[in-house]
């Protein structure tokens, strides 16, 4: 009885998506440990908006999302986290260019980057914290 | 709220700061071109949630079939 209720269960799934969800990578503390390095490095950079410090802030946070992204990108059945993470890099790298443009560069613009960053890393987090074990 | 919602919240901030002369022009054209970005970043965390609770299903599925 408990067989054939596994094949009932099983034959309802869409068979490619049953077969990501097998193969899928699994939880990865280092994965992690940046994701959550990004989200800090936002909770504190978007207090340097204005001030010369803000630079090693902009630095440190596409270091730290060049990082993830290159990290995530070799790991097999990770798509969904290359995605996030490829997206992450986009706008941290904007970030970092606008900075070392020729345009003057608002506190505005800065606050509501490194807020837009954090928001991501959060949602990021909790997918990545989520990853089977 | 939904997500379109959000979207269109945000996106109506982002414009209020910059009729307000808060953001440059390529400072607006950039900010809303990073909502386009979150918008994608979670459906890809929603995919990757969806993901985590099939495997779980599946590795339960796995152990009741080896206990039986």
């Amino acid at each position: 009885m408990k067989k054939l209720l596994l094949v009932a269960l099983l034959a309802s799934l869409n068979g490619c998506v049953l077969l990501d969800a097998y193969r899928m990578a699994h939880f990865d503390n280092n994965e992690y440990m940046l994701i959550n390095g990004i989200r800090t490095q936002a909770s504190v950079g978007v207090a340097k908006c204005g001030s010369f410090d803000v630079v090693g802030a902009v630095d440190s946070i596409y270091f730290s999302s060049l990082e993830l992204k290159n990290y995530a990108a070799s790991i097999p059945h990770n798509e969904a986290t290359i995605k996030m993470t490829n997206e992450l890099a986009v706008i941290t790298k904007e970030l970092s260019d606008k900075y070392y443009g020729t345009e003057e560069v608002g506190a505005t613009y800065c606050k509501l980057k490194f807020n837009l960053i954090e928001k991501n890393a959060i949602t990021m987090q909790t997918a990545i914290g989520s990853k089977p074990r | 709220m939904s997500n379109v919602d959000n979207f269109v919240t945000e996106a109506k901030a982002l414009e209020a700061e910059f009729t307000a002369g808060n953001l440059s022009a390529s400072e607006y054209k950039e900010l809303l071109k990073d909502l386009q970005s979150t918008k994608l970043i979670e459906v890809a965390a929603g995919d990757l949630a969806t993901l985590s609770r099939l495997n779980e299903m599946i590795d339960g599925l796995i152990a009741i079939a080896s206990a039986v």
